[in-house]
């Protein structure tokens, strides 16, 4: 990619030393370009806001190079065209909507007279127009939320880094949300959608990031990340254990067990076959296969199965998309 | 600039919020009301004359901080005949526009007394202004014999330090003894118990006995300087700028502030100068509001008062500095109060324990180690009651003459080497401020 808006090479952070080290993120490597929405994705404590904390130099990486706009962002330069919202964000509470607004702002180095044009006009674009003469304390968690993207925005900002955006927002705020990072799209913003949220994510970006224990394990747009490889749900008795798994490995891309048998993705339609032909020869009964496309929120879990290298971890419901005869399995409609 | 002038206002704003401004700003326009309440009436020269005569006993002890010596408590003397000098009596030109009266004294004892008493504290001060902190030699025995001259210089001394610039004392008769006096001031308000002073409008009044107005000005402004602005003041500052910084840390408050185009040393300099910046504001209305009051009511006006706004704002600069360091290791504006607190006293105490230790006898009765271990503290702590000390060097010297400096402030001040002392304290702070910088700059946030 030619003059990624967002750049990092490299890049590895350890915090603490020696017994007590922990290490954050590891080699990662990626490009967003400009105008485009890259989403980040991961569990908890996967280095996801680590990794946007060093973009915007809270954090110090231990090794690695990062750049904005070509700008180093060790540099204070590189933040003025960067706006961010953080995750559990807290605003001083003594200050109006507005005055926080004005604030930050001016902090950013927006002239007066940019202000008083700029701040009503985002108000008005977060819904905050008839609150902005309110302290903030007195904001409900959504206002906040969308105070926020508004104190994101309020010097114009080109690439935008966001924490958990919807994160606490009812269905509507996150709707609201959703809408104004589709303007700014529109209006050729770059967007770094950190979140755990897939389905927010699905909807948004344009590209997507995998990250697991601090490494970056898959990236690309959605539709090559869900059309890469081929994916069966086979309905099994007994459901498949740790030791077929494993042998199922040695033909599957990846293989993970789910309630009443298990989820296996293949490179071809061919080595189904073989996937049957071992189940068989081992003794387990197949009751139904079904072909599926793979959602967002497979191929997260198949990287975090990959990372952790176990069964399937707990997520948030989706919206499935399932192509088969038989009834979802639980595993995917969950 | 702008980014400076935001963060100076959001500091105020914080402290608005928290109601900490309102109520300095309320105790403030206490005190000024209350120094617009005060005025000084002066009193007939000939009844002065006859105060000062009563009072020939006591006086205001100098070569030491503290006090009154009691020179003769039970000495009787009454002021007699006086009347403006003429030519008539023979006084020289020199006290033209003085006065002349007759003093005569109950006993010869009490006249001895009193002369013996006087010359050994004169003794005394003379040593120590000589070599300060030198244990004074003995005072001349009670059992030597006096000579006229002797009283003629006691009574002349004692009256100068009245106040009067010129005295001259003829002997008159031994029995009772009497004395014939011309005295002369060239400055009327350095004139002790010439003056009452009224408080409160007039509600409260009472006799300026061994001071002078224009002492009582300066007592006045060292108070509003020193003791309320630069020690009331500066602790309710330190509680509540303290706070500023680890606000600033907190969790979710502290990104947002870190995301803008702004450098963290840079902001950690404007966060501490938001800091000044409140304790100057506050200082500038209580200083400027009293200066004004007491310059309306009484008539003395003495800028160098409004300078002490300076001092009082860079006491707290290098208490601040902790309180800033001390926020940033730990994020807790608790902890910073009161670790700045803490060496603000420490340090206070820490000097005058050196300098009564110095002064006293030279450290001669500590051990070697110990005057060691206070000058290598004294040299790395944070001079703040130098700062304060300075405050009483210029007020005093900047609206008293010599003669009444010398008489009623030069014994309050410690020997400070001016240069050493303010240099080190303000390298103390640029330390502080240094390190605080650092690690707010290397930390991961």
């Amino acid at each position: 990619m030619s003059n990624p808006a967002i750049a990092v090479e490299d890049l590895h952070k350890t915090y603490g030393s020696g017994s007590r080290a922990v290490v954050a993120l590891e080699a990662v490597n990626l490009a967003v370009a400009a105008g485009e929405i890259y989403g980040l994705l991961g569990c908890n404590g996967a280095g996801k806001t680590t990794l946007v904390k060093i973009l915007l130099d809270i954090v110090r990486p231990t090794r690695g190079r990062t750049t904005v706009l070509g700008v180093s962002t060790r540099s204070a330069a590189a933040r003025r065209p960067v706006g961010y919202l953080p995750e559990d964000h807290r605003f001083p509470d003594y200050r109006s909507g507005a005055g926080l607004l004005d604030y930050y702002a001016a902090l950013s180095g927006v002239n007066a007279q940019t202000r008083r044009k700029r701040i009503p006009e985002l108000l008005k674009l977060t819904g905050l127009a008839d609150a902005a003469q309110r302290k903030v304390r007195t904001y409900s968690k959504g206002m906040k939320q969308r105070l926020g993207v508004a104190q994101a925005l309020v010097h114009e900002p080109r690439v935008l880094f966001l924490d958990e955006p919807t994160d606490g927002v009812d269905p509507v705020g996150r709707a609201h949300i959703r809408d104004i990072l589709r303007q700014l799209k529109g209006q050729g913003m770059t967007i770094f959608l950190n979140s755990h949220l897939l389905s927010e994510v699905e909807r948004l970006c344009d590209r997507v990031g995998i990250l697991e224990k601090g490494k970056l394990v898959r990236e690309g747009t959605l539709e090559a990340l869900t059309r890469g490889a081929i994916l069966f749900a086979l309905t099994t008795v007994p459901p498949l254990d740790e030791a077929l798994r494993q042998a199922l490995l040695e033909i599957a891309v990846s293989a993970r067990q789910v309630a009443g048998g298990c989820e296996v993705e293949l490179r071809s339609d061919a080595d189904l076959d073989r996937v049957i032909d071992l189940l068989r020869a081992r003794g387990v009964s197949i009751r139904s296969v079904a072909s599926k496309r793979l959602s967002l929120e497979d191929v997260f879990l198949q990287a975090v199965d990959k990372g952790a290298g176990g069964p399937a971890v707990h997520h948030e419901a989706h919206e499935d998309h399932e192509k088969g005869t038989t009834p979802p399995s639980p595993s995917s409609s969950s | 600039m702008r980014q400076f002038g935001t963060i100076l206002a959001d500091s105020f704003r914080e402290s608005v919020d928290c109601k900490s401004l309102q109520v300095l700003l309320v105790l403030a326009l206490i005190l000024i009301v209350l120094c617009a309440g005060t005025s000084f009436e002066t009193e007939k020269p000939e009844g002065v004359i006859e105060k000062q005569a009563a009072l020939l006993g006591v006086q205001q002890q100098r070569g030491h901080r503290f006090g009154w010596a009691w020179l003769g408590g039970n000495v009787e003397c009454k002021a007699t005949d006086i009347k403006p000098v003429t030519a008539q009596e023979g006084w020289g030109p020199e006290f033209s526009g003085g006065f002349c009266l007759t003093l005569t004294f109950k006993t010869r004892d009490m006249l001895d007394l009193l002369t013996r008493r006087w010359r050994a504290e004169k003794a005394l001060a003379e040593a120590r202004a000589r070599r300060p902190g030198v244990r004074p030699p003995e005072p001349p025995s009670d059992k030597d014999p006096l000579t006229p001259q002797d009283y003629r210089a006691c009574l002349e001394g004692r009256f100068r330090e009245m106040g009067y610039a010129r005295t001259q004392a003829a002997f008159l008769s031994e029995d009772p003894p009497a004395f014939r006096l011309a005295v002369r001031t060239d400055y009327p308000h350095e004139l002790c118990g010439a003056s009452r002073m009224k408080l409160l409008y007039g509600a409260i009044n009472f006799p300026l006995l061994q001071t002078s107005v224009a002492e009582m000005v300066v007592t006045m402004q060292l108070f509003m300087a020193n003791i309320f602005a630069g020690g009331v003041g500066i602790f309710v500052a330190i509680l509540v700028c303290s706070g500023f910084v680890p606000s600033m840390l907190q969790k979710g408050t502290l990104d947002l502030v870190l995301a803008r185009p702004i450098g963290r040393g840079r902001l950690l300099l404007y966060k501490y100068i938001g800091g000044l910046w409140f304790v100057f504001i506050l200082s500038a209305v209580l200083i400027a509001g009293c200066w004004l009051a007491i310059t309306l009511r009484t008539g003395y006006a003495n800028p160098w008062f409004l300078v002490t706004v300076v001092t009082i704002t860079a006491t707290f600069a290098v208490i601040h500095s902790v309180a800033v360091l001390v926020g940033v290791l730990s994020r807790s504006g608790t902890l910073a109060a009161m670790l700045a607190i803490f060496v603000w006293g420490t340090s206070a105490t820490l000097l005058a324990i050196r300098n009564w230790l110095r002064d006293m006898y030279a450290g001669q009765m500590a051990p070697a180690w110990l005057m060691n271990t206070l000058d290598a503290l004294y040299a790395i702590a944070p001079k703040t009651s130098d700062l304060a000390a300075l405050n009483v060097s210029f007020l005093s010297r900047s609206h008293l003459s010599e003669q009444a400096f010398q008489r009623a402030f030069a014994g309050r001040l410690p020997k400070i080497d001016w240069a050493w002392s303010l240099s080190t304290t303000a390298l103390f702070t640029l330390a502080m401020l240094a390190l605080a910088m650092w690690c707010f700059r290397r930390k991961d946030y």
